[in-house]
């Protein structure tokens, strides 16, 4: 099996945008050129989250539309999924894995449907921690003015994850940054998760020889942002793609 | 992304669309392709009755994707395709073909394939993740194609009962990733999410009518 390497791309409204530990976005690019680019470089598959979107719209749905009808590859989507409509018309539009936050998921039976309609491998669970221990992680909240994060131990988290076909770990502490990963908080997932359903990690990867090591925790795949998108020695933009070929 | 066929603007192609597959999808490959397919969701057209080529894209639950054929008459029209016509089946639609699947109570194919899609920790040898998801190589063509299912059929299941087939090794066990009938095709992977080996596997198949 491949190791997939999937590009991570934020979008907000029209535009690709990318910032440092989800904060800080700026432009990147339009969504039909990147994913163009990504196509034409024959990538694993894409991974598209909007972390801006209340509600989607018909209009939101035709512009990711009209960008997906440029790539011919898998792709995921999150954020402003929360009925089974909007599944079922991004679906239509060439989307055919959800990405849901695991601080939403409880009293969710949206997922529930997804997987009866499309089938498990349809959802996707995306566990952002801030730091860790051995009880478990601490996962950064978007929902709560007061709370930056929410304690989940691990055997909640293990429940959870059996409903999901894919489980996406990101370490937001090393989103953005091409900094390297935390290699403890791999062998913590490591030991703790890996072994049912594919599990992906996301957050900090610099280079070939990051993946490969991620491979070697026993991982499926991993997401990349900002090495793909500013792939030139300078931080300017200039889309690119490499995967654990080395 | 390869040349247009010559006759790709002549070729009728349907895409069965009975909300449980990523039809635009499928028919966005075609449509580069130089193809027009049409997307249908009932069999009672002339469209159908006239086609060349039928896909049925899935993604989807097995029982889900029969009863709603079921209910547009596709089932009827699948069984007594005419003798020109062409069946292909993807992922969930090509599991139809099968006798039955272990995916949910009483589900009964269309028994074109005398076999039964199974859950793949009942696949001879599977220990790898499920869902299982990625790319994988065919052992004969050697093509690599974007796979993701939890069901698939056993090769060793199908060496005895005389159909054509290529399949995946995964570790010790070997799956099913494309069977041929007759006129009837079907692929576990999806063409239409594998880039540049499903523009070739599209071209390849279309070619041949």
């Amino acid at each position: 099996m491949t190791f997939r390497c999937i590009p991570s791309l934020i979008i907000n409204g029209p535009n690709f945008v990318k910032g440092q530990q989800f904060k800080n976005h700026i432009y990147v690019g339009d969504p039909n050129n990147v994913l163009k680019i990504f196509n034409d470089n024959d990538v694993h598959e894409v991974s598209i989250v909007d972390p801006f979107i209340r509600d989607l719209t018909k209009q939101q749905i035709a512009l990711l539309g009209k960008a997906f009808s440029n790539c011919f590859l898998p792709i995921s989507y999150g954020g402003g999924v929360k009925k089974l409509s909007d599944v079922r018309e991004l679906n239509k539009v060439g989307a055919e894995k959800f990405i849901f936050e695991i601080e939403n998921i409880k009293d969710n039976d949206l997922t529930q449907t997804v997987s009866t309609e499309l089938g498990k491998q349809a959802n996707i669970l995306h566990v952002p921690f801030l730091n860790y221990n051995s009880g478990g992680l601490n996962i950064r909240s978007s929902r709560s003015l007061f709370r930056r994060s929410i304690f989940l131990d691990w055997s909640y988290i293990k429940d959870i994850c059996v409903n999901f076909g894919e489980v996406i770990f990101t370490d937001v502490r090393k989103e953005g940054l091409r900094s390297g990963f935390d290699q403890n908080a791999l062998t913590m997932i490591s030991s703790e998760i890996i072994g049912q359903q594919p599990i992906l990690y996301q957050g900090g990867v610099s280079c070939k020889t990051d993946l490969k090591k991620i491979r070697n925790y026993g991982f499926s795949g991993a997401l990349v942002g900002a090495a793909y998108l500013y792939s030139s020695k300078n931080k300017s933009v200039n889309v690119g793609f490499f995967d654990d070929d080395v | 992304m390869g040349l247009v066929s010559r006759g790709a603007t002549l070729t009728k192609i349907a895409i069965i669309d009975v909300n449980t597959g990523n039809s635009a999808a499928v028919q966005n490959m075609l449509n580069h392709l130089g193809y027009n397919a049409t997307i249908l969701c009932d069999a009672g057209s002339r469209e159908a009755e006239q086609s060349d080529v039928v896909i049925l894209p899935g993604v989807g639950n097995f029982n889900s994707v029969m009863q709603a054929l079921e209910k547009h008459n596709w089932i009827n029209f699948l069984d007594n395709l005419s003798g020109a016509q062409k069946f292909l089946g993807i992922c969930v639609g090509y599991q139809i073909l099968f006798s039955d699947s272990a995916e949910g109570a009483n589900s009964k194919g269309l028994n074109i394939i005398p076999a039964k899609v199974v859950g793949l920790n009942d696949v001879r040898s599977f220990t790898s993740n499920i869902p299982n998801v990625g790319w994988f190589e065919e052992e004969k063509s050697k093509e690599k194609y974007y796979f993701t299912h939890s069901y698939g059929a056993d090769a060793e299941q199908i060496e005895v009962s005389g159909v054509d087939f290529d399949y995946i090794q995964i570790g010790k066990s070997k799956i099913i990733s494309r069977v041929n009938k007759g006129n009837y095709y079907g692929v576990q992977f999806h063409p239409e999410k594998s880039g540049l080996a499903g523009f070739r596997f599209f071209e390849d198949f279309l070619n041949d009518i």
